[in-house]
């Protein structure tokens, strides 16, 4: 049994902060839960899925994340508890709906988590979702710890069926993928029968009446919010400096104040209702102190909120120096670290840090000798670096500087050498083949260069199908590769519509995806990237002369799936009388432009070498050995 | 009889020069660390000056041939790598060369060394029935062949992959027969030597262009694999050429024009050489060179060597003379070879007219001339002529 | 624990189960009692990226998921260059470090761009920047069980066998059953035993 659903109150378990969440919608009586697989935020969804089953509760990984939010708004306008769970960039994906959402109201409870990537870990962009939350007057929590992580959202519930309307909870990374202690609370046993009113139709128009709804909804939610315990203050009554953090910066700023010796000087006020502001409790701590410090990941929004309240109540307020990232004192972007913390707050108390910038340069001299940077590459034998060894042949070949427009995924690794440098854009889901579409189209400016496009069969099904369609209409001549590796590898393996099984393991009917793009009239072409000189051909050939959109699928499975599955296809050896090397005529082709982690350069024998344990056995080296030294025999 | 015969320089000195030849090239020691395939990229492929000899392909992971052009693949950090030391277009010093195959200076009359020119032309009918001209190289080469003085003949075929015309090794008369006919391209038919070289053959003989050519006699001068070259490439005959189209745009032309026809032979016939007579399985077609210009390779414009002048013996037309070639005999290796011939009965020769030589020879110099007032788009009728 | 918070670093490099180890490391720990925190570096974990995990063990306080510069009590690496690059930032000389020797090259070696330090130069490194350091063939006894990745769980055997901290067969086996799957948990045990035997010399 998952200790998600252990039934214990009072229990402490070890939970990752995505767990958290997710147990706290169960214990909030969760009915309905969907998303879009991204990380930080996937684990929340993926581990409700794994309980559904055993939980009686409806799981989806849906298209999008707009869809999955309009799934989880059904159950919430028909008396259901919902949650819907995206990363950064989901939510703008998710906006549109969401913005006429917070017009109607809901019927039922739903929390929308939005899980941020401060410093773009995992993700294309960085972004601060938390402004949404004011855009869209709906209120806005942050959890600070795992135990929060879990409590917030099962207040955010309670909050959102109070109100009538959704609440945002925002995760960041150092919640969402750590770890740590949280104590459980009850399952409930009886949830609301759902229905859906039809007396009452949920309409955002006129505008004139649900926008003031709406600001009286908001109204009730900051009522409710003003003494949450969500919002915490630490240290003594009247500080020197006052540390205003969320989130992260929580546990960062208060054991950064113990090593520096400043328990005595400096207090911090975690605030976790970010949205609205908890005034009073602001108030009176802003009373007490001169100095205030903002620590929080990535955008000033706490800190232009409580300047803004500032504003609104100066004749209550002394004169206080505001530091943070207006000031500089802090990084305008980025996450926060115990470093950053120290050190700003080192500059701003004059306490000095024991790790200064001396001791930071040391340590890169050490790295720089021992520990050799590890740039990111394809996994051995993954399938995209086949495929874009292909297109980079092919594109070569073809001569006319085609462009290879990308979006998010692995293979957006292809826009670094170990992917060949051959992606030339990366931007949001789908974008690079609608850009392909655009540039395709630009025949009537001179433009000859080839448009091609690749995305994953994931992305394929999130955001290129209406781009297909635009295609076909526009007649477009541009190529759409898509990169099935039959995964959403990226953030874990979850299914997609293309997929068997759904989210909670039920067959179902798989989309094929040349099917679809034969069905919209596309000339479509089906390929197994590791047959490189077929692929190379075929690329050519498709983007020889173009009159509207073409689709190329190149399939084959995730090296991490199929590795799993089934081991090794092919041996693969190294014959090193055949092995010339560095010489001309070769020039290390294999490890120094292939790059598959699995082929090394043998620096003092002066000859490539398979790495065993590394090698996933696809064989496609063989093939491009101009001296037929490396050798695959059938494992 | 001797093959080779051809003196070359002291063996350890081709590695040296060539890489002071790069140095030279690239003025300055501190270049040379450069890639050679880079500068060979920027120096001769980007410039559009490549003439698709064909001689950097057959080494290289990063070069290819497609579609009768060479494209670069990859990089390579290689900064005396064999693509650019090799290449006829990248650098080409006339002396050292001319020392090494004729044993004297180069001449700079127009039509470089030569011993003897003659007019000469296949004593067999089946020859003759499928040759350009006079049946003169097929000839040559095949009894080079059925002699044994080479083991292996690297020719040109018109049919080679994707329908694209490229080297072939042959090893019969058959073979080499198969070839016969001019293909008007730049056909990267060197890079069969690769093939002819891995295969073992220690005595082969190649036909090529005056671009093919040049770049032969640096491999064997600079030999940078130490693969024996000066020996094993034992018999070079050269042909003449004007200038030769770029097969791609070429191909795709005649396939425009001829569908899926077969084509017997392509020529154009003299005087006054303003036409393309192609023909097919039902009939001939006629295609105005007018019309082909275009399609004239740009590395050609700017090529200075008409008549293949540093090879054994250098083949072309005999103007005004159907069924006869014009034939150069330059080293002591092609005397040799041209003597055999005719004494076995192969070849049939008779002088060559005072005056065709002096208007071969005006030609060659308006060739170097346009080169040297870099006026591409001059052109003569004097076309890359095979057999 | 000899010091509060107790700070662990478990490092090496994607694909070595470095996040699932110090996962069951922490809920062992949590059993016996402790708040335990873990942050995750993992962009690049199936990439052939660096992997850091940071462990906080508290009998008091849940502390932040990343701990400060120089603060590591024990670094758990998977991989000597891992170690290094690890004790460079985090370590003091208080540090007791506890190294997998199997080398995995990161690509820019694999590709010729970059060498890898010298095995010898490497371990000295090591000493040099720890308190004590104890280096295992985890790697070759794992591919002896029948699959690399269980190395993690033989390096968490050689911080038990070392002392270093206090983990028995029986908090394993449940934390193993909990988190991973009840048919894993023999194999592991295997894993642990052999860890431990490494250590324990005393």
């Amino acid at each position: 049994m998952s200790r998600l659903i252990l039934d214990e109150p009072g229990k402490e378990i070890l939970l990752m902060g995505n767990e958290a969440i997710a147990r706290g919608a169960l214990e909030a009586g969760v009915r309905v839960a969907a998303a879009y697989p991204g990380n930080p935020s996937s684990e929340i969804i993926g581990n409700l899925a794994q309980v559904a089953k055993e939980m009686g509760i409806y799981v989806e990984w849906s298209v999008n994340e707009k869809v999955a939010a309009e799934v989880a708004a059904a159950a919430a306008v028909s008396n259901m508890n919902a949650l819907v769970a995206m990363k950064q960039n989901g939510l703008n994906v998710a906006c549109d709906f969401l913005l006429n959402l917070n017009l109607t109201g809901i019927r039922g409870g739903l929390v929308v988590i939005v899980a941020d990537d401060p410093s773009g870990i995992s993700s294309s962009n960085e972004q601060d979702s938390r402004s949404f939350a004011k855009l869209a007057d709906i209120p806005l929590l942050e959890p600070s710890t795992f135990q929060e992580a879990k409590e917030m959202v099962r207040e955010g519930f309670e909050l959102s069926r109070r109100t009538g309307n959704f609440v945002m909870i925002r995760s960041v990374t150092r919640i969402s993928h750590a770890r740590g202690n949280v104590i459980l609370g009850p399952l409930p046993k009886d949830f609301p029968v759902p229905y859906f009113d039809t007396s009452k139709p949920l309409c955002p128009i006129p505008t004139s009446i649900t926008h003031v709804a709406l600001h009286r909804r908001f109204k009730e939610a900051e009522e409710i919010l003003k003494d949450s315990e969500f919002n915490e203050y630490w240290g003594p009554e009247k500080p020197e400096l006052l540390v205003i953090t969320c989130g992260s910066g929580w546990l960062f700023s208060k054991e950064a104040i113990d090593i520096l010796g400043l328990c005595s000087r400096v207090a911090v006020l975690k605030v976790g209702t970010t949205w609205p502001l908890p005034k009073s409790f602001l108030i009176k701590h802003l009373q007490k102190t001169r100095r205030v410090l903002f620590f929080e990941e990535i955008d000033p929004v706490l800190e232009n909120n409580v300047a803004e309240l500032y504003a609104q109540h100066n004749r209550e307020l002394p004169l206080i120096e505001f530091m943070g990232k207006n000031s500089g004192i802090v990084p305008g972007t980025g996450e926060l670290s115990p470093e950053l913390i120290l050190n700003a707050l080192g500059k701003v108390t004059g306490e000095a840090v024991e790790f200064d910038e001396n001791q930071a340069g040391q340590a890169k001299d050490i790295i720089e000798g021992y520990a050799p940077q590890r740039s990111m590459a394809f996994c051995a034998g993954c399938p995209h670096r086949a495929s874009l060894w292909a297109i980079k042949q092919a594109l070569s070949l073809d001569g006319r500087n085609g462009v290879l427009f990308g979006d998010i995924g692995c293979y957006a690794l292809g826009i670094l050498p170990t992917g060949f440098s051959q992606l030339k854009t990366v931007h949001a889901m789908g974008s690079g083949a609608g850009m392909a579409c655009g540039f395709g189209n630009f025949h009537q400016f001179g433009v000859n260069q080839p448009s091609l496009a690749v995305c994953g069969d994931s992305t394929f099904f999130h955001a290129v199908i209406p781009v297909l369609v635009n295609a076909v209409h526009q007649r477009s001549r541009f190529l759409l590769v898509v990169l099935d590796n039959s995964a959403t590898a990226m953030t874990g393996f979850q299914p997609h519509p293309g997929s068997p099984v759904d989210a909670m393991g039920q067959n179902t009917s798989p989309i094929v995806i040349e099917d679809l793009c034969k069905s919209l009239g596309l000339p479509t072409v089906v390929m197994d990237p590791f047959d490189l000189d077929g692929t190379i051909e075929t690329v050519c050939e498709m983007i020889r002369e173009q009159t509207g959109p073409k689709a190329l699928i190149l399939r084959q499975e995730c090296a991490l799936v199929s590795g799993k599955k089934q081991g090794k296809k092919y041996q693969v050896r190294i014959d090193p009388q055949r092995c010339i090397g560095e010489e001309c005529g070769c020039d290390r082709l294999c490890t120094r432009v292939f790059k598959c982690p699995g082929l090394t350069w043998d620096r003092s024998e002066k000859k490539s070498r398979i790495e065993s344990v590394i090698c996933n056995g696809c064989g496609v080296c063989a093939d491009i050995c101009p001296s037929h030294a490396i050798v695959k025999e059938s494992a | 009889m001797n093959h080779r015969t051809v003196g070359f320089l002291a063996r350890s000195l081709p590695r040296r020069r060539a890489r002071r030849i790069i140095s030279v090239e690239t003025k300055g020691a501190a270049v040379t660390q450069t890639s050679a395939l880079d500068r060979l990229y920027e120096k001769v492929i980007a410039k559009g000056l490549c003439a698709a000899c064909g001689a950097c392909v057959g080494n290289c992971p990063y070069l290819v041939k497609y579609k009768g052009k060479t494209v670069k693949l990859d990089s390579c950090t290689r900064s005396d790598g064999k693509c650019y030391v090799y290449c006829p277009a990248a650098y080409f010093d006339p002396e050292p060369i001319s020392q090494a195959i004729f044993n004297e200076s180069y001449d700079n009359n127009g039509i470089g060394n030569f011993a003897e020119v003659k007019a000469s032309r296949s004593t067999f009918d089946e020859i003759l029935a499928v040759a350009q001209g006079g049946g003169t190289v097929t000839s040559l080469m095949g009894m080079a062949l059925n002699k044994g003085l080479i083991d292996a003949a690297v020719v040109t075929s018109g049919k080679g992959s994707g329908g694209f015309a490229g080297g072939v090794v042959a090893t019969t008369l058959e073979g080499v027969k198969g070839c016969a006919g001019s293909k008007f391209v730049g056909a990267h038919s060197l890079d069969a030597l690769k093939e002819a070289l891995q295969s073992g053959f220690t005595r082969i003989g190649i036909v090529g262009l005056p671009c093919q050519v040049r770049s032969l006699r640096k491999m064997q001068l600079y030999d940078m694999k130490d693969q024996d070259l000066k020996q094993r490439i034992s018999l070079v005959i050269g042909l003449f050429c004007n200038w030769s189209f770029s097969v791609g745009e070429f191909q795709s032309l005649i396939r425009t024009r001829m569908g899926t026809k077969e084509i017997r032979k392509f020529d154009v016939p003299p005087p006054p050489a303003n036409q393309l007579r192609v023909e097919t399985e039902d009939g001939v077609q006629i295609i105005s060179l007018d019309e082909l210009k275009p399609l004239i390779q740009d590395a050609c414009r700017q090529c200075p060597d008409m008549t293949s002048e540093f090879a054994d013996v250098s083949v072309g037309m005999y103007e005004g003379r159907p069924g006869w070639n014009t034939l150069i005999i330059r080293s002591r290796a092609g005397l040799e070879l041209v003597e055999m011939a005719i004494q076995s009965g192969v070849l049939q020769t008779e002088p060559f007219p005072v005056e065709n030589l002096t208007h071969l020879r005006q030609a060659s110099r308006n060739k170097k001339e346009r080169v040297s007032r870099m006026t591409p788009e001059a052109s003569g009728g004097h076309l890359a002529c095979h057999d | 624990m000899e010091k509060d918070p107790y700070n662990v670093v478990v490092a090496g490099v994607g694909g070595q189960g470095n996040v699932l180890g110090t996962q069951l490391l922490g809920a062992v720990l949590v059993d016996q009692g402790y708040k335990v925190t873990i942050g995750e570096t993992y962009g690049a974990s199936q990439r052939g990226g660096s992997v850091m995990s940071h462990m906080r063990v508290s009998m008091t306080d849940q502390y932040g998921p990343l701990i400060p510069p120089r603060c590591a009590d024990l670094v758990i690496a998977l991989e000597p260059s891992e170690a290094v690059r690890v004790l460079a930032q985090y370590g003091n000389p208080n540090t007791v470090t506890v190294v997998n020797t199997r080398t995995i090259f990161p690509v820019d070696v694999t590709s010729g761009n970059l060498a890898y330090p010298e095995k010898d130069a490497l371990m000295a490194k090591i000493i040099a920047l720890s308190k004590k350091a104890f280096f295992l063939e985890a790697t070759e006894k794992a591919l002896e069980l029948g699959n690399p990745i269980l190395a993690n769980i033989i390096m968490i055997g050689a911080v038990s066998g070392a002392g270093i901290l206090s983990i028995t067969e029986v908090e394993l086996a449940k934390a193993i059953r909990e988190n991973i799957s009840s048919d894993k948990v023999d194999v592991n045990l295997k894993a642990f035993a052999i860890g431990k035997e490494m250590t324990n010399c005393d």
